[in-house]
């Protein structure tokens, strides 16, 4: 098959590096190579001193430091007989910047050979990124073959000839993109994982919290699930849930401690507040009865539900745009939790509950239940795939 | 004070100071919200999510404001479908949701009184010769009339004769625009046409052409955003020089207003300064709470119109910033409040999840 590659720029890696992947050698999951090489992009990121100005590239150089590489290790059983399957492409999301290289690490770590389409637009975040992944390639280069970096703008007959070279493909970013990647055919045994559009909820235990000793502390942690990225994240939180006994009090703390450290930590854009009203009056419109419970400070708007409908997801805000309900238990919310429903972020709701429930009702949706602060973590086990799995074949010796 | 629309008509558009606007457009566009509370849903529903009751409402500032972009995803209208008698549409570029306003006969008529009152006021009573900086495909499509076709038709008013200076290509007619000022040689003439329009297809293709065109006895009025031309950095003052430089064109009148509040249009005056009429009032909003924001504070423009019969428009909050400059004390003469648009608010930065990969097409 001719293959054409016009207009494609090379970040790391060359055009022939890119034609001789499929004849590499996958490694073994969490392969010593790969593990040294992300310690070393570890080690050189928690020291630099450009990487220090940004905290998503710094919680990058976290991920990969030894001690939670082993974790990750440690969490998955015998391995013996998997293998990378290939040449894995990766579809990187155009609007988190440390995104890609989350994508690619998981790629690493899974053993394949990995081509990495970049954001288009001009993160600070990435150049740095790179450096320090060129940086650490120059002390393993025997791995440098296994990593290609690239951009290009929308060109079907690049995404077809990226896509007949590789074993996985995996699409972030949505919907629509996810819609036009499959345009490009893949090889007979080649999967796709696609991250579509998803919504994430929180629960929360209004008599745990009000018993809570460190509020300001759990507002920050919510603040880092939300406003840190205008909760545009698909597991950010766009919906409260709220259960127990006190719920009046525990909102009127909750959101008084969010609003003060939000009011040191979020500029509002003009924008956002005039799109905050439009999605106040499109809920009003479509599902008469929901109330704005919040005052007139715009940097926080809170629309309470009367009901909690499925459709109303749809209508999710951000940058500050909370729905909230006060619900009798967990079973109200189930209605939400359909396939679009990716994370659960919960606070004072113990595991077994959330288990029983889960099981009892048996949801969709709902791929992850974390809690506050950490719907933004990214782990191997992400939107209901296991990256280990997926990326890896196992061979079946019986002998 | 309370007078009907039809009375109001027969005040002058400039003439009413501070308290006497206030006084009768508070009547109005109380007695417009308990309407469009009674007669159409999707309203009722928004001010009920408020605890806004029409009653509730002590001035002018109390008024809900409904995002403009609201007319794009909902229909929004307080009359029966058979009572329409025309549907505006905003202009959009392919595949983007554009407003939808429906009109009745009422309101339809209302617009076309009050533009006529406003502009009378720059171009005089009678009719003038117009030269329409357009091209006449755009009015092909009459059942559905976009904001440039409708604010042709609309100024069509104020023209006794017509003619496009550009043709179906978009480039300068310089036949037709000659023959035109041929006839009309030593009237005042009328051009109008759409800000980016004019700049792009009138003064570059004359200036690129060398010609001169003698419209020193005539006036523009044009509007419809300056994002495109702010692009080109070009400011309201090097527009209209550099119109003056090929075609010693002496007034230049730019306007704001929008679909969603045809016929309120805010024209300029010869100070450079956005005037309302006694049929329109602006309120500028602080961001951060939506509080209203002194003069020469910036913030989101809120947009008020007493026309709007047929659909909930007549308290909207626009996507543009602007700034108040003074109220019945500007130099030109005119009452009412005047103002500067700064441009459209900045769009937030895509982050997260959300699909960029197929938006960066």
């Amino acid at each position: 098959m001719q293959q054409h590659f016009d207009g494609l720029t090379f970040v790391i890696g060359d055009e022939a590096q890119l034609q001789a992947m499929p004849d590499l050698a996958p490694f073994p999951p969490f392969a010593a190579e790969m593990l040294a090489l992300l310690q070393t992009f570890s080690r050189l990121t928690l020291r630099d001193d450009e990487a220090k100005a940004w905290p998503d590239v710094i919680s990058l150089g976290f991920w990969c430091r030894a001690a939670s590489l082993n974790q990750m290790r440690a969490a998955y059983g015998d391995l013996a007989h998997r293998y990378g399957r290939g040449v894995a492409l990766h579809i990187a999301p155009g609007n988190v910047a440390a995104n890609f290289a989350y994508s690619l690490f998981s790629g690493l770590l899974t053993g394949n050979a990995n081509i990495v389409r970049l954001p288009g637009r001009d993160h600070l975040q990435v150049p740095i990124i790179v450096r320090l992944l060129c940086a650490a390639l120059h002390e393993h280069p025997a791995l440098a073959p296994y990593i290609c970096l690239l951009r290009y703008d929308r060109q079907q007959g690049i995404n077809d000839a990226l896509s007949a070279l590789c074993d996985t493909r995996i699409i972030w970013g949505g919907d629509e993109t996810i819609a036009q990647i499959r345009r490009s055919p893949l090889k007979p045994r080649a999967l796709d994982i696609a991250f579509a559009d998803r919504y994430s909820l929180a629960a929360i235990d209004a008599d745990r919290y009000l018993a809570h000793a460190d509020k300001g502390k759990l507002a920050q942690a919510f603040f880092n699930d939300t406003l840190l990225n205008d909760q545009n994240a698909c597991s950010s939180p766009s919906l409260l849930v709220w259960l127990g006994v006190e719920t009046q009090a525990a909102r009127e703390q909750f959101w008084q401690h969010f609003q003060a450290f939000a009011a040191r930590h979020y500029p509002l854009e003009p924008v956002a507040a005039v799109n905050k009203l439009t999605r106040l009056y499109q809920l009003a419109a479509q599902y008469p009865g929901v109330k704005k419970v919040s005052d007139d400070d715009n940097l926080v708007v809170r629309v309470e539900l009367a009901a909690l409908t499925p459709g109303v997801m749809a209508l999710r805000g951000n940058c500050g745009f909370f729905m909230e309900y006060v619900a009798d238990s967990l079973n109200d919310m189930t209605p939400l939790c359909d396939a679009r429903c990716q994370t659960l972020a919960t606070f004072g709701i113990e595991k077994t509950t959330i288990d029983a429930w889960l099981a009892a009702r048996r949801p969709k949706g709902i791929d992850r239940v974390v809690a506050f602060g950490q719907t933004l973590d990214f782990t191997l086990q992400w939107d209901g795939y296991d990256l280990v799995a997926l990326l890896t074949r196992n061979v079946a010796n019986t002998l | 004070m309370s007078l009907s629309l039809d009375e109001m008509l027969g005040i002058a558009p400039y003439s009413l100071a501070r308290e006497d606007k206030r006084a009768l457009q508070l009547a109005r566009l109380k007695a417009l919200t308990a309407h469009h509370y009674a007669h159409c849903a999707d309203y009722r529903h928004m001010l009920d999510a408020q605890n806004i009751t029409p009653q509730s409402i002590q001035a002018v500032e109390d008024l809900p404001f409904l995002p403009v972009s609201l007319f794009k995803t909902l229909t929004l209208k307080s009359i029966a479908d058979d009572e329409i008698v025309k549907t505006m549409t905003s202009s959009g570029t392919t595949g983007q949701q554009v407003s939808r306003i429906f009109l009745d006969k009422a309101t339809a008529a209302y617009q076309q009184k009050t533009l006529v009152k406003i502009v009378n006021q720059f171009t005089g009573a009678g009719r003038l010769p117009m030269l329409v900086i357009d091209s006449p495909d755009v009015l092909k499509d009459r059942q559905q009339f976009s904001a440039r076709g409708a604010g042709i038709l609309g100024f069509s008013l104020f023209g006794a004769d017509r003619a496009w200076a550009l043709d179906e290509q978009m480039t300068l007619n310089l036949p037709v625009i000659e023959a035109f000022l041929e006839k009309h040689q030593g009237k005042r003439i009328l051009l109008f046409g759409f800000t980016f329009m004019v700049w792009q297809h009138f003064y570059k293709a004359l200036a690129a052409s060398g010609k001169k065109l003698a419209l020193d006895n005539a006036l523009l009025i044009h509007g419809g955003g300056w994002k495109k031309l702010q692009n080109e950095a070009v400011s309201p003052q090097a527009f209209a020089r550099c119109l003056h430089d090929v075609c010693n064109l002496p007034a230049v009148h730019d306007y704001y207003g929008m679909v969603e509040q045809t016929g309120c249009i805010s024209m300029q005056c010869e100070h450079g300064h956005l005037h309302t009429s006694i049929f329109s009032d602006i309120i500028i909003r602080d961001p951060a709470d939506f509080a209203c924001a002194p003069v020469g504070k910036p913030g989101i423009i809120q947009v008020l119109s007493l026309l709007p019969e047929s659909y909930p428009g007549h308290s909207l909050l626009t996507e543009d910033e602007g700034v108040l400059l003074g109220e019945d004390d500007c130099p030109c003469g005119r009452k009412g409040k005047y103002f500067h648009v700064i441009g459209r608010l900045k769009k937030a930065e895509l982050r997260g999840c959300s699909d960029t990969y197929a938006a960066t097409f």
